[in-house]
């Protein structure tokens, strides 16, 4: 569905990107993992169109994206959740979640859409009317991922979801990936919590300064002596 | 009906029968000025309260819309309302270039302010220096006056309470217009980019095109209360696309409280009537005018409207 070859990518003199090489089938849920400052965020941001690529082809669903501005990208179905839970703070819940869907045709009949959203994360139910800014850090997350789920993405991309949130809230997203992944829906996940990542995914690709080190299914690079060192103590 | 329509809804009742009450013409003259300006500021609230970019282009929107009717008529031969119609498809051409540089080199906050300032400036200086057409700065004596209906049953605008009606005719569709720009979804985007603009861009929003949307419509709105300020005043000259005037809008908006569709129409009547109130000589009128303009900027940060609302939330709660 989403295949990324020899990505190069360039802030300024520094290159931050290094030929990446990604894959994600339909269906799929893959990880990307690594440790700060690897490139992973640079990377989502680069398949969102965020940040220009120096070099390399983007193809999503059999498309070249490459000359795609960040909006038609979206609409085509590649949809991020971007890290650090970032929502609108000054609006409701319920404003936050049709953000999600304002770029859908058919945005005037979504309220199936928010039931499902409501469903998976019912405490964003009980604070609809609540101002998102107002609510804990793990809430936000997942009302960024509610409102990445209003958009009707076809291949989500999370950064960072797990990222200074309380274990039990780790948990709790866990499940309601595991739930996304068993409706069929494709997902790239970035993650610093490797142990996190793994368990969740069926692939993964560990990136190290720009480049992509090691790739294989999950559950044997959880078993990799040298993950396990680097990435899961 | 929710409780800011109802109080709208309500102001413009008390503002359609105030001529039966109020017969002096100077008071009326006021609050036609007063009208126009308000539909200046409310437009101005579109960019500056709802998408967050600080124009100072909005006067010169307002007094190339002046000068453009004007011209429409003079020189196309074009009837009043064409010619209005004409100055704001220029502005709106205008504001449609000015724009797309601006927001392709995503010029932001005080950069954006700075580079429209100096549009601006370019077109008060062209009108100050361009002779032939503007009069310089002497400005153009406007002596056309708009009629409403159509050939055979037009009603002339040609006094004061026609005009009273007229202006706030027109404020009263600026603010239904603004007011359904701003609860559509177009304007959830206008708000969006005000809150967090790369967090709209990552979901997908086109940024640069509701930026655009919503300068070059505030823009021509402000072009509209121009063409009628000016042939209210019977005079336009290069002073309407000033610095100081663009200021004026931002003052009018701040005090009203922005981010709220008509509450600038409470800081345009405010700013419009304060000078009228004060009865005393120019240069300590002007101190006073000043010193209540700051006093309220800094005990009523919400503006006006926004603090009265806040008051009755808290009463009624």
């Amino acid at each position: 569905m989403l295949q990324i070859r020899q990505l190069d990518l360039r802030f300024g003199k520094n290159q931050v990107l290094h030929q990446v090489d990604l894959d994600v089938a339909q269906g799929e849920v893959v990880a990307l993992i690594g440790p700060n400052a690897a490139g992973k965020t640079s990377t989502l941001r680069t398949i969102l169109g965020l940040n220009r690529a120096a070099a390399g082809e983007q193809i999503f669903e059999d498309v070249d994206i490459r000359a795609l501005p960040t909006h038609e990208r979206v609409r085509a179905g590649l949809v991020l959740v971007p890290e650090g839970r970032q929502v609108f703070g000054q609006s409701t819940v319920l404003d936050n979640l049709m953000m999600g869907a304002y770029h859908r045709a058919d945005r005037a009949r979504c309220a199936p859409d928010l039931e499902r959203v409501f469903e998976l994360f019912p405490r964003l139910w009980e604070r609809r009317r609540q101002k998102a800014g107002s609510m804990s850090g793990g809430e936000q997350q997942m009302l960024a991922i509610g409102r990445g789920l209003m958009a009707l993405p076809k291949c989500l991309l999370l950064d960072e979801p797990t990222l200074g949130l309380a274990p039990v809230i780790v948990a709790e997203l866990r499940k309601a990936l595991q739930i996304l992944a068993a409706s069929g829906l494709t997902i790239l996940l970035a993650e610093q919590n490797a142990a996190f990542a793994l368990e969740t995914s069926q692939r993964a690709y560990v990136l190290e300064l720009g480049h992509i080190s090691l790739t294989g299914p999950s559950s044997v690079l959880a078993r990799d002596a040298r993950v396990r060192e680097l990435y899961l103590g | 009906m929710t409780r800011p329509r109802l109080l709208t809804v309500a102001a413009i009742a008390v503002a359609v029968m105030l001529p039966l009450v109020v017969k002096s013409d100077l008071t009326l003259t006021i609050l036609v000025f007063s009208f126009l300006l308000a539909m200046l500021a409310v437009s101005f609230n579109l960019i500056f309260g709802f998408t967050g970019q600080l124009s100072m282009f909005h006067a010169a929107a307002y007094g190339i819309g002046a000068y453009a009717t004007h011209i429409g008529m003079r020189d196309l031969g074009l009837a009043f309302w064409p010619a209005v119609g004409f100055a704001m498809a220029l502005v709106t051409v205008l504001s449609a270039i000015i724009g797309t540089i601006c927001f392709r080199f995503r010029l932001k906050a005080f950069y954006f302010a700075v580079v429209t300032l100096a549009f601006a400036e370019m077109a008060r200086l062209v009108a100050a220096n361009w002779h032939g057409v503007t009069n310089g700065t002497l400005g153009l004596t406007l002596t056309a006056k708009p009629s409403i209906g159509w050939p055979g049953h037009a009603i002339a605008i040609d006094n004061t309470l026609a005009w009273y009606y007229l202006s706030l005719t027109a404020l009263a569709m600026t603010i239904v217009v603004c007011s359904r720009c701003v609860h559509s979804w177009m304007g959830r985007c206008f708000v969006a980019i005000r809150l967090n603009d790369a967090l709209g861009d990552a979901l997908g929003i086109d940024i640069f095109r509701y930026k655009l949307l919503s300068f070059c419509i505030a823009n021509a709105i402000a072009a509209i209360a121009g063409a009628l300020y000016a042939h209210f005043l019977g005079y336009v000259d290069p002073s309407f696309l000033s610095v100081d005037q663009s200021l004026a809008i931002v003052a009018m908006v701040l005090l009203g409280g922005k981010g709220r569709v008509a509450a600038p129409v409470v800081g345009a009547i405010f700013l419009t009537l304060l000078p009228h109130l004060i009865h005393f000589n120019a240069e300590v009128r002007a101190i006073i005018y000043g010193s209540i303009l700051i006093l309220v900027i800094l005990l009523l940060p919400k503006g006006i409207v926004g603090t009265a609302a806040e008051w009755s939330r808290r009463r009624h709660a």
